[in-house]
């Protein structure tokens, strides 16, 4: 059985993960095309069909990968949903619970 | 730059053996009184801040009971001090004091390399020292090749009139160590003010220690959050946060401060108060200067420069957006050589995430203004994923000044709250 996920770790600490069954049944492979801009050193290619790295993951993670979110983005808009990029931010959490506390809510809920 | 609280820095001073009066920790009005019984005769009861000044403003008061030094942690710990509450206070032996001295260890900006400083009048600050009575104040220049040993040191007090050779001796160990914990902990400044002199001996009253922002990942020994420089104050949680994007990861960088964490300033100026993003520093400084003038008062100093990825800008705007009393977002550009459609995709994946349901489309007026490489296509991406459709945003492209900005931001706040009552 073929891999299901294809996930890796960037230099900023984001994980990049793509849903490969998504991706199977995504005609435009958006994020392809996105990856390979202008300026931006592609780290993406076709593979069988599916998206693939071109770089082993301690390349990717030491800056191969220049975290332009354009993959995400361009799934969303042009691709089937397969892709999401997450980014841990504790402190901000952290920040967010102590506001409830206090009865306030950052101005993105108002 | 991260400054130690005072009880942080006797601890280091204790580990590299220079006196400290005893004492302990308290968080409560409870733990003073036990921490007052324990020091068994009068005591001094120190608010922990980083603000500077804290005598003036009330943090520090003596008690000769514990049942005083417990009245006295109460009204402390009731105080803010620079604008921010007190959360500990250290309760210490009160000393005896014969005579007060001044002894540091920083960094010379001018040569760029450490010097020593002796004072013959502690207690005071220095710069004004230095100007009132320069021939009380001694310095030495430190090759950091060499190091600062402790006959380096009293070949530098032997130029100070009066000292004893005992005391020269003491005064020199000290020396010596304040320059140790200056190298091993990448520190800026290492600073007693002042160094007690009691009958018993020599104590270090208090402790300055202010270690480089830098360096700061080398020593997680010392327990401190990496943060953006918040002055003489302890970072808010949002600066810790903002601090930690750039931990690990050289490209470019994400620099927030919060200027008014409650608004309090906005409030009682009768500004609306903003998030605010640049990229450039001299053009946050123009364009607050076109802002003001209008009636807004950016809450924080927002800082994404030198081509960061897109994630960074992702990382500052939810950052920008968590705060509280926002009325609008204003995010210019001066005239960049980063990808600004790096800076776009990082602002757009944000506000997607935070407005999930609008498709990105911001609660809050928003004016965007992109001056520089790929600008273009940075405009170009806010019409594709459909946000520049939402009647209160806007983004302008490289045509534009920071007065044209700061005008659009005014015309779309007014038409905000017209039509929608504002919050």
């Amino acid at each position: 059985m073929s891999e299901q996920i294809l996930e890796f770790t960037t230099m900023a600490g984001a994980t990049i993960r793509f849903d490969l069954i998504k991706c199977d049944a995504c005609e435009s492979k958006a994020c392809i095309e996105a990856d390979h801009l202008p300026f931006l050193g592609p780290v993406l290619e076709l593979q069988d069909g599916r998206p693939a790295l071109m770089w082993d993951r301690a390349e990717i993670k030491r800056g191969k990968c220049t975290d332009c979110v354009a993959c995400e983005l361009a799934c969303q808009l042009y691709g089937n949903g397969g892709v999401t990029i997450t980014y841990p931010m504790p402190k901000l959490d952290e920040f967010l619970e102590g506001l409830e506390e206090q009865g306030l809510t950052p101005a993105y809920k108002r | 730059m991260a400054r130690l609280v005072e009880y942080e820095g006797k601890t280091l001073f204790e580990k590299h053996r220079i006196p400290v009066p005893k004492g302990k920790m308290a968080s409560s009005p409870e733990e003073a009184l036990e921490a007052a019984r324990a020091l068994e005769g009068p005591v001094v009861i120190k608010a922990q801040v980083l603000s500077g000044k804290r005598g003036k403003a009330g943090g520090i008061k003596f008690a000769d009971t514990p049942e005083e030094a417990e009245k006295a942690a109460e009204e402390i710990l009731a105080e803010k001090i620079g604008g921010f509450p007190v959360k500990k206070v250290l309760v210490e032996e009160k000393l005896n004091i014969d005579r007060e001295l001044y002894l540091a260890v920083t960094s010379n900006a001018s040569t760029r390399a450490p010097i020593a400083i002796f004072g013959l009048s502690g207690g005071m600050d220095i710069e004004e020292e230095k100007e009132k009575n320069p021939d009380k104040i001694f310095v030495e220049d430190i090759s950091i090749l060499h190091g600062f040993y402790q006959f380096d040191a009293l070949n530098m007090l032997r130029r100070v009139p009066g000292l004893a050779s005992t005391d020269m001796n003491r005064y020199a160990s000290i020396l010596a160590s304040l320059y140790n914990i200056y190298r091993q902990y990448d520190c800026k400044l290492v600073e007693i003010n002042p160094l007690v002199v009691t009958a018993g001996g020599i104590v270090a009253a208090d402790a300055r220690v202010d270690i480089d922002d830098d360096a700061i990942w080398r020593h997680p020994d010392l327990g401190i959050d990496i943060s953006e420089e918040a002055g003489a104050r302890e970072p808010t949680l949002l600066e810790i946060a903002a601090g930690q994007i750039d931990d690990g990861d050289h490209r470019g960088s994400a620099h927030l401060v919060q200027i008014d964490p409650d608004a309090d300033y906005a409030k009682r100026h009768n500004k609306i108060p903003i998030g605010y993003n640049c990229v450039g520093t001299g053009c946050a400084i123009t364009l607050f200067d076109e802002i003001y003038p209008l009636g807004y008062y950016p809450v924080d100093f927002c800082d994404t420069s030198g081509n960061p990825p897109s994630i960074k800008m992702y990382a500052a705007t939810k950052i920008v957006f968590s705060q509280p009393h926002i009325q609008g977002y204003l995010m210019v550009t001066g005239m960049a050589a980063q990808l600004l459609d790096n800076t776009a995709r990082g602002i757009i994946k944000a506000l997607k995430e935070l407005y999930p349901e609008t498709g990105g489309k911001p609660n809050i007026p928003c004016l965007l203004c992109f001056r520089g490489r790929s600008d273009e296509v940075a405009v170009k991406l806010f019409e594709e994923h459909g946000i520049s459709d939402s009647p209160y945003f806007n983004v302008l492209g490289r045509f534009n000044t920071e007065k044209s900005a700061a005008e659009e931001f005014d015309r779309l706040y007014k038409k905000w709250v017209k039509e929608t009552g504002g919050f």
